[in-house]
């Protein structure tokens, strides 16, 4: 079976400093992979590398995605062709309804998948199926895009646009920070209905706390730009009881 | 002082004398008076020039290179077919050609009653009385050059009359429209709103064109107590013409004023708004957006002076500029000292689409009352790479991302509009200059 995602001696610099020195990683269609580490260890500079982010620059190693190169590919290309990266931190944006930006992103994904866009009635009908999973208002998904939402609110807002976008490849920045323990279900819940055996997840965490919801098959840890150890479940378990610190020497 | 100034000798003034006779007005002495003591006003000033304080930003010198003559006849015929076409079918309409009433064009009948919309050559014959008063009164004011030029040219503009209690309902549509496919022609509309107490009216100004042509209108807006106007301008002028506008708004007690300005086109373009509140309890509200491309030019002046207690004012400008475009906004508010429990708000912010595009922004606060609101704000920047990431991140291409965020940058503005229709009417504007940017 060929990998999804096949990141070969990953290295790239944020500002010039390089934050990434060498990963290796293979994810495969079905498969939930968690990346694991300390703060400052490279791992929101590793999804925003994915996702395409201005700034993030590669420089050596590759990024194969579905076989084709990653980093020639714009951010809204990756997207469309089904990697979707739910924010650490989501983006508000006052003045864009979230209705006119999901049905614009919804479309613009359709489209480029030779699908047939969907008409306004349609839309809002898949909208409203999604939104009553994640326990979002009719008022919640009109407001300007993220604006007014707390924490949690803004993390089940994720939750609805990845249900609605249908990725191939999730990756889950941090999406358990800012959760308390009810929206940390609903959040996960939303993630464990998307599993799929044609589709994988890369969640990014600090913490083992979600990964009691959503069980990863893989756990990596990552310090210092590397992967520095991987295994399964277990070891998310471990670094639970052991901390980070166990890792310092190894990761410098 | 030669050197101060910016060349008075354009064609049609030297002409004075031969198109005076065919000016509105040419039998009532005392306008042909006034016109000739404007004339001299304007051969003293001149033109404003940059070390004018008020026109530090915007440099006049450009138009002294073009030859500018009086029109001469009606504008184009395709220029009238688009005319035609604007306010819908049914709309009040009056069409101003070249600085001259289009009766062919033009639908004034079904005003209610008091309610009465005439072109200035007509009101001087109607109304020659009242109008002497406002034509004296501007005349008087502490002005410059334009204003000198606007009074000795007066041209057709709109004269819109309301007794008191009058109401109209729909938007009166005036639609001024330049033509300079003939050579470069310079016009002057004055335009005269008077509002009783409590009437109420809306009047959308919409400015069209081709060719070079220069445009100088002065609006002179009185308000009764308690009166209420919308007043609408959509500036969408030729890209090579000069829209040099001034409008001076006196307001009673109780009166509310609400403006919009959608400045869309021209080549340079300068609105100066000035408003006197006058009277306790009246606010005065102006909130625009300027859309900048090319090297267009585009200034915003505004002066308010709140001279009555408990007055209000509100401005929201939004300006979006590309290229090597310039924006300008100045931005004065006088609170007098009697002008107790006056509430003044202005913010104006540019997005810079461009590393040559540049906005100078001068908000000025005056304030000799000490019980009072008054805020201002002033931003420049260029759009959130955050939030142009989140949405490329959603699949959305960069140009329709960048789309979505100028929206909703300026959308701020729009929403100030309190009638939907003619905030409708903006939007589809704001949508078609997006639209060109992609193309």
């Amino acid at each position: 079976m060929a990998p999804i995602l096949e990141i070969k001696d990953l290295h790239a610099t944020v500002d010039g400093k390089e934050v990434l020195k060498g990963i290796n990683l293979a994810i495969n269609p079905g498969e939930v992979h968690a990346v694991m580490g300390p703060n400052g260890s490279g791992k929101s500079t590793l999804s925003y590398v994915l996702a395409g982010r201005n700034g993030y620059e590669v420089t050596g190693g590759s990024i194969l995605y579905k076989g084709a190169d990653l980093t020639e590919m714009d951010p809204e290309i990756r997207a469309r062709e089904g990697i979707f990266l739910a924010f650490q931190y989501p983006v508000e944006i006052p003045g864009v309804a979230g209705t006119t930006f999901l049905k614009t992103a919804y479309n613009a994904v359709r489209k480029h998948r030779g699908e047939k866009e969907l008409d306004a009635m349609q839309f809002l009908k898949l909208v409203r199926e999604k939104q009553a999973e994640l326990e979002m208002t009719d008022d919640m998904v009109r407001r300007p895009v993220n604006v007014g939402f707390s924490g949690g609110e803004k993390k089940r807002y994720e939750m609805l646009q990845m249900a609605m976008l249908e990725p191939a490849l999730a990756i889950l920045d941090e999406t358990d920070s800012g959760l308390d323990i009810d929206a940390l279900k609903t959040v996960a819940d939303s993630i464990n209905r998307l599993r799929a055996p044609d589709r994988a997840m890369l969640m990014i965490t600090h913490y083992q706390r979600l990964l009691g919801y959503v069980v990863p098959d893989f756990v990596h840890v990552l310090a210092g730009g590397k992967i520095v150890r991987s295994g399964d479940k277990s070891l998310a378990l471990e670094l639970e009881k052991e901390g980070y610190a166990v890792l310092g020497t190894e990761a410098a | 002082m030669t050197n101060r100034r910016i060349a008075a000798d354009f064609p049609f003034v030297d002409a004075f004398d031969a198109v005076r006779p065919n000016l509105p007005g040419a039998p009532l002495d005392w306008l042909q008076a006034a016109r000739r003591d404007a004339l001299a006003r304007f051969h003293d000033q001149a033109l404003p020039n940059r070390r004018v304080e008020a026109w530090k930003y915007t440099d006049l010198g450009v138009l002294a290179k073009t030859d500018f003559t009086a029109p001469d006849g009606p504008v184009g015929p395709a220029l009238a077919a688009r005319i035609a076409q604007t306010g819908g079918p049914d709309a009040i309409r009056l069409v101003i050609a070249n600085g001259r009433v289009d009766p062919a064009l033009s639908k004034t009948d079904g005003l209610p009653a008091g309610a009465q919309l005439l072109p200035m050559s007509a009101a001087l014959d109607s109304h020659g009385d009242v109008l002497k008063d406002h034509i004296t009164r501007i005349a008087a004011l502490d002005g410059n050059g334009l204003l000198a030029l606007n009074a000795a040219f007066m041209m057709d503009g709109y004269v819109l009359v309301l007794d008191d209690g009058a109401t109209v309902e729909p938007a009166i549509e005036v639609i001024f429209a330049g033509d300079g496919g003939q050579g470069a022609v310079a016009f002057h509309p004055r335009n005269v709103v008077i509002m009783g107490r409590n009437s109420t009216a809306a009047v959308v100004e919409t400015h069209v064109g081709e060719g070079v042509y220069w445009t100088n209108p002065l609006t002179d807006v009185v308000m009764g107590e308690g009166a209420n106007l919308r007043r609408y301008k959509v500036q969408q002028d030729a890209p090579q013409s000069f829209h040099l506008a001034h409008d001076q708004v006196a307001l009673a007690s109780g009166a509310r004023y609400q403006g919009f300005i959608g400045a869309f086109s021209a080549k340079l373009a300068r609105h100066t708004v000035a408003a006197t509140i006058d009277g306790a309890e009246a606010s005065f509200d102006i909130a625009g957006v300027y859309l900048l491309r090319g090297d267009q030019h585009n200034d915003i002046t505004t002066v308010v002076d709140h001279a009555a207690a408990g007055s209000t004012s509100k401005q929201v400008f939004k300006g979006v500029l590309d290229d090597a475009s310039r924006g300008v906004f100045q931005g004065k508010v006088t609170v007098h000292k009697d002008a107790q429990k006056t509430d003044a708000h202005q913010l104006n912010n540019a997005l810079l689409l461009s590393d040559k595009a540049e906005i100078d922004a001068k908000p000025e606060l005056e304030i000799y009352a000490d019980d009072v609101k008054c805020a201002h704000g002033a931003t420049a920047g260029d759009l959130d790479e955050n939030e142009l990431f989140y949405l490329q991140a959603r699949g959305i291409d960069g140009a329709d991302a960048r789309r979505l965020l100028v929206s909703a940058f300026v959308k701020a503005a729009l929403d100030e509009i309190d009638r939907e229709a003619a905030r409708a009417r903006f939007e589809t504007l704001v949508d078609t200059w997006l639209d060109q940017t992609d193309g």
